[in-house]
């Protein structure tokens, strides 16, 4: 028997603010409850879709910080020793 | 000397006095060859004696042709071995880099500004990450961290390969707070195989750096080993490539095991002598070394070859001709077995072995053609390329030394004595047969062959390593046990190096594989693999025995080992056998016996890696918020046109069949552009828990997230 919808999406949005790295107060616990319900009660959009598209607005996601891949280039040239 | 050589190589330290090396080096170099050929003229004359028409007949002197070269080739082996003990036994070599400088004179000064090069492709990257992790975390014990950056250089192709590694460098940026110092780069275009990687790093970041340390995927080097070869670089300007000799650690099968003690038992006689003879003008072995980054740029580029065959087109054994050009320029490349902690691990089974030595013997044999023709190389640097090339030509020698050798028999046998072999004379030439000479002949050569053994346990004792291998008993009863499974293996060597030179003569397509580094061998896999080898000597033991009885003995020595090597190659392959006779005391290494900073970081601290998750790398990279942004940072911008389309189409295609519907070019096409793996991203969150999105977000990704395996 498949969840019903609420727990789907309640599930989905602890799934991605697990993964974001947000720690689950109890009062992010009742905002996620409220991004839920405003989901299931609003018409335009599918639940799922409303509730993700939602998140970034209702919660403090973390900054992901990225090191640089690399440093600024400072090419080099690759001689063949010729000038021997 | 040319102007940009190293009388103006940038030197930061003042130098130490500097013996005149070169005089000794030629010292050296002499009494070895007389050596070489004095005990080779006693070896030949005693063949031609055993030979029943004495060299009268065409076999015969075939025969004596390539008993000329197999003995020439193990005397060098001998002879280094020994140079290596006696200049152990005076306390090492006076002569060597590192004896100009005692400890406290090399402390001190600024370091020149030094990357950490780690080239992998298709490597574990647990194994390959964990090993820089732990190199990078001695380095920073050293407090000389911010003299170092540390680069990883892929070449990978599989988005499953490269996905792993671009996370794996992420986690261990956060772990190590390398933020800035630690940085990933994989090339699309992987071209000229290793040395084009190196050489693409160069040419974006060469001028940043004054030495570029080298490291192979399984290589482990101690941070003080590192900081001690850049301020000897940084006395000696003269010097272009200082190579360390890396001990081979961590070995897990059984296999692995008998190749790292014998590497540490035995590599310190080779080493010592090896470096004693080339002094200034050693090798380079490709990786745990130093270079000096502007004298490897200047004169290190490797053209393509010109020649034809296997002579034509990229080099693929780099680093024997990057140590002769940069000898050719001028600069000094020495091997010193004196700097310590620098290793790196052998492969896990002989399969993985046999693999390697493919590719190495190409490369190896590519090398004649730059000792034949290529212009003003040291002399020292073409004997180490024809050194190489008959690292794999003696298979084919001995292989064609026993086919001769039955050839021989069989007319003896076989065919009526003939007295007159060469032409029409009154006096007839006897065969004559000296069975006590070819014993003789015979104990000789197995002399020549596992005496250094003898000498290295003569080593041990004598300079109180014995403490670091465990109980005496164990090492004696090692070393016998070592010499036996290499003469086990060295018929099977023999075969398969021999198939590998003709290949490569016929110029058969090379494969440029990863290493596998952790699978035992299987008994089908063996079977197949070594089926032709076991064939051949069973029908040359049968046609032995059916000739002669004395000949099928002869035989045995090499039948027997080819008969048994498919049980060989799985028995030495299992990690459980290798374990066990580890707990019985054989095999163990001083890392074992005393323990290893560096191996207990490495063992300790699994890497969290994407490939541990239930969900593959790519599922990871659309799903995971962090790790999304990661690759996507890393991504192509989207491009235009008719790719542009194919890639909607393909993603459109993705979220609505789920990632198990893409191949694997597609899944990088995807992964490549950052527009794309951010809309997947978006998409998959939405897709409802009937999806295929949806049903990969709600079990296994969930299950990953409680873990933290990502």
């Amino acid at each position: 028997m498949s969840r019903p919808i609420s727990e789907q999406v309640l599930l989905r949005v602890h799934s991605y603010l697990e993964a974001i790295g947000l720690e689950m107060t109890p009062e992010q616990s009742l905002q996620a409850l409220k991004l839920v319900e405003d989901a299931l009660v609003q018409q335009s959009l599918e639940p799922m879709v409303f509730a993700m598209s939602e998140l970034p607005r209702r919660f403090p996601l973390p900054p992901i910080p990225l090191p640089p891949a690399f440093p600024p280039l400072e090419r080099g040239s690759i001689g063949y020793g010729d000038g021997l | 000397m040319n102007e940009s050589a190293p009388s103006s190589a940038p030197g930061r330290q003042p130098p130490a006095k500097r013996p005149n090396w070169r005089v000794h080096a030629q010292l050296r170099r002499l009494c070895l060859a007389l050596l070489v050929v004095g005990q080779t003229g006693l070896g030949v004359y005693v063949m031609v004696s055993v030979l029943p028409y004495h060299g009268g007949k065409l076999v015969e002197q075939g025969l004596i042709v390539l008993f000329t070269i197999l003995f020439a080739w193990i005397s060098v082996g001998f002879w280094i071995g020994l140079f290596g003990f006696v200049i152990r036994r005076l306390g090492g070599d006076p002569l060597s880099l590192m004896s100009r400088y005692p400890e406290s004179a090399l402390a001190g000064g600024v370091l020149g500004r030094t990357a950490v090069v780690m080239p992998i492709y298709h490597e574990p990257v647990s194994r390959t990450l964990g090993g820089l992790r732990a190199i990078y975390q001695t380095v920073e014990k050293t407090g000389q961290l911010e003299h170092f950056d540390f680069f990883i250089l892929s070449d990978s192709r599989d988005p499953e390969y490269w996905l792993n590694e671009q996370a794996a460098w992420y986690r261990l940026c956060e772990e190590l707070k390398a933020f800035g110092r630690l940085f990933y780069r994989r090339r699309t275009l992987n071209m000229h195989y290793k040395s084009g990687n190196i050489a693409d790093f160069l040419r974006r970041w060469g001028r940043r750096y004054r030495y570029m340390i080298v490291l192979d995927a399984d290589s482990l080097m101690e941070g003080e080993t590192l900081v001690r070869m850049v301020r000897l670089m940084e006395r000696e300007p003269q010097v272009g490539i200082l190579q360390t000799n890396p001990t081979i650690v961590n070995g897990q099968s059984l296999f692995a095991r008998v190749q790292q003690f014998a590497n540490q038992a035995y590599g310190p006689l080779f080493s010592t002598g090896l470096a004693a003879i080339q002094l200034g003008e050693a090798a380079y072995w490709g990786h745990n070394a130093i270079i000096r980054v502007e004298a490897f740029m200047r004169h290190c580029g490797l053209r393509r070859l010109s020649g034809p065959g296997i002579f034509g087109g990229s080099i693929s054994s780099h680093d024997f001709v990057e140590a002769a050009f940069m000898g050719r320029a001028g600069y000094e490349v020495w091997l010193e077995p004196e700097l310590a902690y620098s290793h790196e691990e052998s492969p896990p089974t002989l399969v993985d072995e046999l693999t390697r030595d493919k590719r190495w013997a190409k490369g190896n044999l590519q090398h004649l053609w730059l000792l034949l023709f290529e212009p003003r190389l040291r002399l020292a640097h073409r004997m180490a390329f024809l050194n190489g090339i008959l690292s794999y030509v003696a298979s084919p020698l001995w292989l064609a030394f026993l086919l001769l050798a039955t050839l021989e028999t069989t007319q003896l046998v076989l065919w009526p004595i003939n007295y007159f072999p060469d032409e029409p004379s009154l006096f007839p030439l006897w065969p004559e047969w000296r069975p006590e000479w070819a014993l003789g002949l015979a104990g000789g050569t197995l002399f020549l062959l596992f005496f250094p053994k003898v000498l290295a346990l003569l080593d041990i004792l004598l300079s109180g390593r014995k403490r670091e291998y465990g109980e005496l008993g164990a090492v004696g009863r090692s070393i016998l046990l070592e010499m036996l499974i290499s003469a086990l293996l060295a018929p099977i060597r023999m075969l398969a190096h021999s198939r590998y030179v003709i290949e490569a003569l016929f110029n058969v397509t090379l494969r440029w594989a990863g290493q596998n580094r952790s699978e035992e061998t299987g008994w089908l896999d063996a079977i197949v693999n070594q089926a032709p080898g076991t064939v051949l000597a069973l029908f040359w033991a049968g046609f032995a025995l059916w000739l002669d009885p004395m000949f099928f003995y002869w035989s045995l020595p090499v039948a027997v080992p080819l008969i048994l090597a498919a049980p060989t190659s799985v028995l030495l392959s299992r990690i459980q056998l290798g374990q066990s006779f580890r707990r019985k005391g054989f095999f163990l290494t001083p890392e074992e016996v005393q323990g290893s900073r560096l191996l207990e970081q490495l063992d300790g601290h699994d890497l969290p890696q994407a490939h541990r998750a239930p969900q593959s790398a790519f599922v990871q990279a659309v799903l995971h918020p962090v790790l999304n942004k990661v690759h996507g940072a890393f991504a192509r911008r989207h491009p235009q046109g008719a790719k542009r389309k194919r890639i909607e189409a393909l993603r459109a295609h993705c979220l609505a069949l789920g990632p198990t519907s893409l191949n694997r070019s597609e899944i990088a096409l995807i992964a490549q552009h950052s527009e794309t793996l951010e809309w997947l991203h978006r998409q998959a969150w939405c897709s409802s828990a009937d999806q295929p999105w949806g049903k990969e977000l709600d079990q296994g990704f969930r299950s990953s997230l409680s873990s933290r395996n990502w």
